[in-house]
């Protein structure tokens, strides 16, 4: 009984905390200046919101086929996000965007 | 010969893991699509370029755990950055240099930098990447080049057990 619940607690508080990241990676989209700056934000949304939930999830499943699929869905990710991050920053690069960088007047009022 | 097999052990593996189902139509389905796909990618020509991925070196895991951690080390940072009122982002870009030989060293160090948030790889040239960082302090991270070594160590080992 109280394993179950250790488990529980633990489950939700990786769940959570993935959905902080998500809010956390959404929000930045929105508020970061340019299309670099903005895939850095995605990427937390890839590797460690998805990372937490699933995590989260994981322990709700227990030893079963649903963890080993989730494990999969995870490395899958894993594989995958880098790769598409990538293509979209060439494409981005090609296609004539140049990263925003901080003026010198910037800087110094910050 | 030993490849497809291999691949097709491996294919009809994730069948049997993923499914979930064990009546015999179920299996003796997954039997022959994994052999179909054993058999169009004899056709394809790739099996021989599948070998290295199957080797993979003893220390890949402890690099995945130092991965996980320093992703982590990041993401809070860079978590920090953006729900800061002011933003105190200081986006650059700079070139890192390169020193692993294989194609698959470079990949994984490729992916592990996009990977970590707050770096990205942008392009790839024959002795550096382009890497774009929100930061200072997280390009010079990377220039400090403690990832890219630990790739060359994971890519020695794994070429030596080749």
């Amino acid at each position: 009984m109280t394993e179950s619940l250790t488990l529980n607690i633990l489950s939700w508080i990786s769940v959570i905390t993935g959905c902080f990241f998500v809010i956390t990676g959404g929000l930045g989209l929105i508020r970061l200046p340019d299309v670099f700056s903005r895939i850095h934000a995605a990427g937390i949304t890839d590797t460690l919101g998805a990372g937490f939930i699933i995590l989260g999830l994981m322990l709700q499943g227990g030893l079963s086929f649903v963890t080993l699929k989730l494990a999969l869905v995870m490395i899958f990710i894993i594989f995958t996000s880098p790769t598409a991050s990538h293509a979209l920053a060439n494409a981005a690069i090609l296609g004539g965007q140049r990263p925003w960088l901080k003026t010198a007047k910037e800087e110094k009022k910050s | 010969m030993l490849h497809t097999i291999r691949l097709f052990i491996m294919l009809f593996g994730i069948w049997l893991a993923l499914s979930g189902h064990y009546t015999p139509l179920l299996i003796i389905a997954g039997g022959i699509c994994a052999l179909l796909c054993a058999l169009i990618s004899i056709r394809m020509d790739f099996i021989d370029q599948f070998h290295p991925f199957i080797k993979i070196s003893w220390k890949a895991p402890i690099y995945w755990l130092w991965l996980t951690i320093e992703i982590f080390k990041s993401g809070i940072n860079v978590s920090y950055l953006i729900l800061h009122p002011r933003m105190p982002i200081s986006p650059c870009v700079d070139k890192v240099y390169t020193k692993q030989k294989t194609e698959i060293g470079l990949v994984t160090y490729a992916n592990s930098i996009t990977l970590t948030p707050g770096t990205l790889t942008t392009s790839l040239k024959d002795n550096y990447f382009e890497i774009h960082a929100l930061s200072h302090t997280l390009m010079e991270d990377l220039k400090s080049d403690e990832m890219g070594n630990k790739v060359c160590e994971l890519e020695q080992n794994s070429r030596d057990e080749l």
